[in-house]
């Protein structure tokens, strides 16, 4: 009995957020129930008054009327831009990192995890001054490069972590055949780490594609980000503190969060290690 | 062999020192100068920081903050964490909703724990059926404590995997040698439950990770600003990150952005200077298996 009771109170306390931001988005209200009143009578007709008006009509407005499919147009090209080129960039060094000694590991790794420690700030500023002299400002290069800052620690630690998992034996009969490192990487090491690099991958994206500091800053009406989106409105313009459009927010919110969660879903398994960046017991 | 792998590393440290390092460094450079001019100006802009009251309250609101959130993400992680370890039946599916949080960008959560989304409905609840006075969501108490919940909501998940991954490690002959000699759920909690997963490397790594994270926390307190302070700087629920972004978003302020390179440096070396301690903390429960 017990049980059932937590239960029930876990499963408010996680979905009721999200649930409200669902329904609104379908332009469904739930209040009149929380007065306990529901479908009440005027005049001997049924009256609801909370608007229930199941329908899609944010979602057409969305598409049709403002920039939405352009948000999240831009949101997974900088995504996918960002977090393909640190997998290249941060994988060779994973490999390293996960199967050699040598001289300055033990500070290469401290940097890499503590660049993670960074505030946004710290490094907004700068980018920010940098971007309006070099014209990188709202551009998708430089959305990518800003990226890199998320997420090169994130990949070179949950990468060394998959490629540590790998059995030393494995290594060694690659050696004893003559393989070189290059080939060593190529042939032996991805092969195997496959769902790894799917999942560091993934979670990755989902980092990127709920970001919202830098993406606030450094954008502007040609990189506008879907999370960006959420807060500013979804057209192409962005403005400042605006009153707060509930339809709109719902309607990003929903459509952001279902790409998000199918990933996360998906690698499930892997998500400890990603946050304990590879250091899974 | 070796210069294949210095090879290999030099594509992550030169982006890293590209996009991290430089940045680090001007932003050195901006706190010890005034922009826009290049004049060296010493530790002036320290010195106004280490003056300056509404550094000084913003910075306790975030320790408070900090610690709050990490505690009860914590807290909640765990009892979550319990709760389904021993469930068996339908654990599928109830993993998958306790997981949600993570996907969801902290801006959509900040939104949707702020007053117009379930409050509404709370207050509605609370005045028509219980009659009760409802809750009024400028107090700047409320307004804090609903930040703190809706921060440890998006992380208590992440804390919640973490545990079960503990959990799951610990050998099953322990659980049952100790019931077998009559332990009860608590004792067996408490004495070996417990004490494992706090010395678990695991559990103190993140707490260390989300310590940090939170430090840098932005997105929840963002999403109140319309309802507390707007763009007054000496707002009771403003965490530095905020601070920072105020200053660089209102007109008002001037733009001085020297000075907001100050107080980011500052919040690195409080961030550094907590988790280093939170590291020691865990090395020596560690050591003390």
């Amino acid at each position: 009995m017990v049980r059932y009771l937590i239960y029930t109170l876990i499963i408010l306390y996680i979905i009721w957020p999200l649930s409200i931001m669902i329904e609104e988005s379908f332009r469904i209200d739930l209040s009149p129930f929380f007065a306990g009143r529901g479908v009440t009578f005027a005049g001997g007709i049924p009256f609801y008054s909370g608007g229930f008006n199941p329908s899609l009509i944010n979602y057409w407005e969305a598409f049709t009327l403002e920039a939405f499919p352009r948000l999240v147009l831009n949101s997974a090209i900088i995504a996918v831009a960002s977090v393909g080129t640190s997998l290249l960039i941060g994988t060779p060094a994973a490999y390293v990192l996960a199967r050699h000694k040598f001289r300055g590991k033990g500070l290469l790794e401290f940097l890499v995890l503590s660049l993670r420690t960074i505030s946004p700030f710290a490094v907004i500023i700068p980018f920010y001054v940098i971007y309006g002299r070099t014209g990188l400002w709202d551009t998708y290069l430089g959305m990518m490069l800003v990226y890199w800052v998320i997420n090169l620690p994130v990949i070179v630690w949950m990468m060394k972590g998959f490629l540590s998992d790998i059995p030393k034996d494995i290594w060694e009969a690659a050696v004893l055949h003559g393989a070189s490192e290059f080939t060593i990487l190529r042939k032996v090491a991805l092969p195997l780490v496959v769902p790894g690099l799917i999942a560091t991958a993934v979670f990755a994206f989902v980092l990127t594609w709920n970001e919202f500091l830098y993406a606030s800053i450094l954008t502007g009406p040609v990189t506008k980000t879907v999370t960006k989106g959420i807060w500013f409105g979804m057209s192409e313009a962005a403005e400042t503190f605006k009153v707060v459009e509930w339809d709109d927010i719902n309607t990003a919110g929903t459509l952001a969060f279902i790409p998000a969660i199918t990933m996360i879903i998906l690698i499930r398994k892997y998500l400890v290690r990603g946050f304990t960046m590879g250091s899974s017991n | 062999m070796k210069r294949t792998l210095y090879l290999f590393l030099l594509p992550t440290v030169a982006a890293l020192l590209l996009v991290e390092g430089y940045p680090a460094i001007y932003s050195l450079y901006l706190s010890v100068t005034q922009f826009p001019e290049p004049a060296f100006v010493g530790a002036d802009n320290y010195i106004q920081m280490a003056t300056d009251p509404v550094f000084w309250e913003s910075l306790r609101v975030t320790l408070l903050y900090v610690s709050s959130s990490v505690t009860l993400a914590f807290i909640i992680g765990l009892a979550f964490a319990l709760f389904l370890f021993h469930e068996k039946r339908q654990n599928r599916i109830l993993h998958t909703i306790l997981i949600l949080p993570i996907a969801v960008s902290p801006l959509i959560a900040g939104l949707l724990w702020s007053p117009s989304a379930i409050w509404d409905d709370i207050n509605v609840f609370l005045k028509f059926v219980l009659g009760l006075p409802t809750i009024i969501m400028t107090n700047p108490n409320f307004a804090m404590t609903l930040m703190i919940i809706s921060e440890s909501w998006l992380w208590a998940p992440l804390f919640m995997l973490v545990f079960l991954s503990v959990l799951q490690s610990i050998p099953k002959e322990i659980l049952e040698a100790a019931e077998v000699h009559g332990a009860s759920t608590f004792q067996i909690f408490g004495r070996i439950t417990f004490p494992l997963i706090i010395r678990s490397p695991v559990v103190v790594i993140i707490v260390a990770i989300k310590t940090i994270d939170t430090f840098r926390s932005f997105e929840i307190p963002f999403t109140w600003i319309g309802w507390i302070g707007q763009e007054k700087l000496g707002s009771p629920i403003d965490t530095l990150s905020v601070i920072m972004y105020k200053m660089m978003i209102f007109p008002i302020y001037e733009f001085p952005i020297s000075y907001v390179a100050t107080i980011s440096l500052t919040l690195l070396v409080i961030s550094l200077i907590v988790t280093a301690v939170i590291l020691r903390v865990g090395r020596i429960l560690w050591e003390t298996t």
